[in-house]
């Protein structure tokens, strides 16, 4: 794992998805303040501090929905791709909107009570023991207490810092917070079906979000179990027809029990590359070539096709692996070079002038033992 | 790294569309009761017409 911290930095893209998030926000927000007490009676009876109190509350929840649908929507339809750019500043107002929700109940429920306001947040009501009138504010606390942890890491230096897999490991306690968030909502205002609206956005939630989450996860699990059939030596998988990649993009097939490796064609020539980004494990198959550079499709992170890492001064490496053709089967060896290992691209033969069938050899750059078995199409 | 993190995040939202569908379901189903020490005067209806 690289300990180079690259954060992605600030630029126009992010100014607008976040604005627009904002923007967004301060709609909803108004809107619900103005209209609800309109809408429904109940609501024209509640104070305005309560109102406030639930119009953030139910923000939270709508945008911790929407940033939860971002990853599996953009594993479904690529059109998605821009909202996973910056989803991390969308977690970010989430918790910011959460925690607004939790400072207006602190401040009316708790306002008057003769105990300090944290204190009998925690005492005012111990009746874990049933369903109707149960203690759901812990759980809300709970939530909030994840969220912040998740916001305050969500910087890359946190990611570089604990690495990756912890990182990941860490971000996917948001599915737990989610749960939180619908117990604390139907244990609270929801329990008894006293509030219809809320029920039914918050079962349009739940359902939304579990549909979306197990088709995608059945179809990358389905993925990787359907394994590219071995070629005919061993150590190397057929991917697919070199006639199926498109210019600068790329074929993705899987080592069975092993990560996916990602096939690229840049002008006449082929790089086998891990389909695993080291930012965030994107899916750097679906990515394209942009000068020269393959490019993460989630972050835009860039690797060079020659030794798989990240140009100066980051430090990213991913790993390569030996390819070769078989009339037109594009073959790949299972097991890769050791990382920053230079390794030249494979030319298609005849694909364009300089008709050369043999890739040429490059300058020296650290040499690779070829792990897999010799080929002598791959230059080392 | 993929694949562990794709058998740990199956694992939980599987756990989470059976779990969170049946709380839901029984808070809807579950009588309002009102705490011990809630005030006698309320706004809101199910209380048995309280403030009305
Ligand atoms: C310290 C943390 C929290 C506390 C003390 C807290 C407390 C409360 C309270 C007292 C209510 C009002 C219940 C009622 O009207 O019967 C409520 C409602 C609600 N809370 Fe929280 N909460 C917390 C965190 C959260 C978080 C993190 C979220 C979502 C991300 C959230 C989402 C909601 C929603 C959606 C409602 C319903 C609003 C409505 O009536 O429209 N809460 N919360
Ligand atoms: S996952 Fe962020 S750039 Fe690849």
């Amino acid at each position: 794992m690289s300990v180079a911290l690259k954060p992605v930095g600030w630029n126009r893209n992010k100014l607008v998805y976040d604005a627009v998030l904002i923007i967004g926000a301060a709609v909803y927000i108004l809107a619900f303040l103005n209209l609800a007490p309109m809408l429904s009676e109940g609501a024209a009876k509640v104070d305005a501090p309560i109102q406030r109190m639930r119009a953030f509350g139910s923000l939270a929840f709508l945008m911790l929905t929407l940033v939860l649908a971002i990853g599996p929507l953009a594993r479904l339809d690529t059109r998605f791709l821009p909202l996973l750019y910056n989803r991390r500043h969308f977690g970010v107002i989430t918790a910011l909107v959460a925690t607004t929700h939790a400072v207006a109940v602190l401040d009316w429920y708790y306002a008057f009570s003769p105990t300090p306001q944290l204190l009998a947040l925690f005492t005012a009501n111990t009746s874990f023991d049933r369903i109707a009138g149960f203690p759901f504010e812990i759980l809300g606390v709970a939530a909030l207490l994840v969220l912040a942890v998740l916001a305050a890491t969500s910087h890359d230096f946190w990611l570089s810092f604990l690495t990756p897999p912890v990182w990941k490991a860490l971000h996917m306690s948001v599915y737990g917070a989610y749960g939180a968030v619908v117990l604390h909502v139907a244990l609270g205002p929801m329990a008894g079906g006293r509030d219809p609206v809320l029920s039914a956005l918050v079962a349009a939630s739940v359902a939304t979000l579990a549909t979306l989450h197990l088709v995608t996860g059945r179809r990358e699990r389905a993925a990787d179990a359907a394994a590219s059939p071995p070629a005919a030596e061993d150590g190397w998988i057929d991917v697919g027809d070199v006639s199926e990649i498109a210019e600068a993009r790329a074929i993705v097939g899987a080592a069975p029990g092993g990560e996916r490796i990602a096939v690229f064609r840049t002008k006449d020539r082929l790089v086998a590359i891990s389909n695993v980004c080291s930012h965030q494990n994107g899916p750097i198959g679906e990515g394209k070539v942009v000068r020269g550079f393959i490019t993460c499709p989630w972050h835009g992170y860039q690797y060079r096709p020659e030794d798989g890492c990240s140009p100066p001064p980051f430090r990213e490496r991913i790993h390569r692996y030996p390819l070769r053709l078989n009339g037109s089967r594009v073959e790949v060896a299972t097991t890769p070079v050791p990382l920053g290992t230079r390794l030249e691209s494979f030319r298609i033969p005849g694909a364009t002038a300089p008709a050369s069938p043999v890739p040429r050899t490059d300058p020296p750059g650290p040499r690779a033992a070829a792990p897999g078995p010799a080929d002598d199409k791959v230059a080392s | 790294m993929m694949r562990p993190h794709r058998r740990a995040h199956a694992a939980l939202w599987t756990a989470l569309a059976l779990l969170l569908p049946l709380a839901v379901l029984a808070s809807l189903l579950a009588e309002p009761r009102l705490s011990a020490d809630a005030p006698p005067v309320r706004l809101d209806p199910p209380a048995g017409g309280g403030a009305g």
